[in-house]
């Protein structure tokens, strides 16, 4: 909310120091991006053994019998994660039966946290509002990429009728509509992390100050009609009152211009 | 008068609450937009061939600069490298925050055409910037395209649509008024 602030010309010199405020945000969300996408700092094989953990925690015993697996792997490139679906009821002394899709962690969850990490670092206002929010945020942005990973597992089971699982007409077109509405696009997540980031960065102080210059500007704009309307009564009252005769359209009725 | 009612009661609440007022009207301009955007006949009709006018003028740009190559629909082919603009390589995403952003705040309807004109504009110009570029990176360094598609270019323009919000509400809140 830095450059909110400003609110007369006169201010130069507090609009300067908040110009520098917000280069230094960029430049700090650019660094930490940046730092986060090297290869070199490992992030990306560390978020992935995070998804899977996360992953097999919430769907290893899938609704309607299913059984998934997710596993980190390293020698598909860009496709780090291998997911397994099989049923829970085919499992036989730790072997099962199923089918391997394999899944890029970095599209489905890993940018957009990236993305929300470095944006939260960069923002100007304090530490601890920063810790709470990157906490919080991280948390709820790991349950949206869950909920996409549900809607591409729930995906796979229809893809493979021989499961048995997911195959009615209804519930396959249901399916089908979140995964190319919700889980296709890769935009919705950004979307979603800058919503976060503002419900989250920023506090009841930024939030009231926002609130002051809303109400101000809406204040503004009611002085603005009521005085433009008062203009137009006074010029009439001129016209009224001048004495001199005042050539009118034809047709031209006064009174009903008030 | 019973018409105006809603309208009455909106402006209450934009008076009692303004910052809700003006975060749920971006959301709720936000998800029409995804409504529409998710419509089948406005995607036949508009986007479509709107990503159609980016591949050309991307096109001739490229020709500009001296990449000869051919547009056919949404894909620009040359002989190194052929690239096919899809739906949500069209910018609408980050153009539909930038005008929630500006039609939900409180201001004169003059200062948001003016905002949306030149916001918008640069976007698109921006987007035409995006693709040529994405282009050129394709031929010269292949290896470096999916990674410029999705973790610069996305970003760059989220970022610039909050960015062009923040510049014109400063225009908005500096700008003395006339009476």
């Amino acid at each position: 909310m830095v450059s909110l602030a400003p609110l007369c010309a006169d201010q130069t010199a507090q609009t300067m120091i908040k110009t520098k405020t917000i280069v230094v945000s960029i430049i700090t969300f650019l660094a930490v991006y940046t730092l986060l996408l090297l290869p070199q700092t490992h992030a990306d094989k560390t978020y992935s053994r995070l998804f899977c953990k996360v992953g097999n925690y919430l769907f290893k015993d899938f609704p309607q019998g299913g059984y998934v697996n997710l596993k980190s792997q390293t020698d598909k490139g860009k496709n780090d994660i291998a997911l397994f679906i099989s049923k829970s009821e085919w499992l036989e002394g730790g072997k099962i039966k199923g089918v391997t899709t394999d899944k890029a962690s970095d599209l489905i969850g890993f940018l957009i946290t990236v993305f929300y990490l470095s944006l939260t670092i960069a923002t100007p206002v304090s530490w601890k509002r920063r810790i709470v929010a990157l906490t919080a945020g991280f948390v709820l942005l790991t349950a949206f990429v869950m909920l996409k990973l549900y809607i591409i597992i729930l995906y796979s089971y229809t893809l493979v009728p021989w499961f048995g699982l997911y195959q009615g007409t209804a519930e396959k077109e249901s399916i089908q509509f979140w995964y190319t509405h919700f889980t296709g696009p890769a935009t919705y997540g950004y979307t979603f992390v800058l919503l976060l980031w503002l419900a989250l960065s920023f506090g009841k102080k930024e939030w009231k100050s926002l609130n002051t210059i809303i109400s101000g500007t809406i204040q503004q704009k009611r002085k603005r009609e009521i005085h433009s309307s008062d203009n137009e009564a006074s010029n009439f009252q001129d016209i009224e009152n001048s004495g001199t005769p005042v050539d009118l359209p034809a047709g031209n009725d006064v009174n009903t211009r008030l | 008068m019973k018409l105006l009612q809603p309208f009455n009661a909106a402006g209450q609440l934009a008076r009692k609450y303004p910052v809700f007022y003006f975060v749920a009207s971006a959301g709720a301009i936000i998800v029409l937009f995804y409504i529409f955007y998710r419509n089948p006949w406005l995607e036949s009709h508009i986007f479509s061939p709107m990503v159609h006018f980016y591949a050309l003028l991307s096109g001739k740009l490229l020709t500009l600069i001296g990449y000869s190559n051919s547009v056919n629909g949404d894909v620009i082919f040359s002989s190194g490298f052929s690239v096919g603009i899809k739906k949500g390589c069209d910018a609408a995403e980050p153009m539909a925050i930038f005008v929630a952003g500006v039609l939900a705040f409180p201001s004169l309807l003059r200062q948001k055409f003016i905002g949306l004109a030149i916001g918008l504009f640069i976007m698109f110009l921006l987007n035409i910037a995006r693709i040529t570029t994405l282009f050129l990176v394709g031929i010269n360094f292949p290896d470096f395209f999916e990674s410029m598609h999705i973790a610069v270019w996305q970003v760059v323009f989220i970022l610039v649509a909050v960015g062009l919000w923040f510049l014109w509400l400063r225009y908005v809140l500096i700008k003395p008024h006339k009476p």
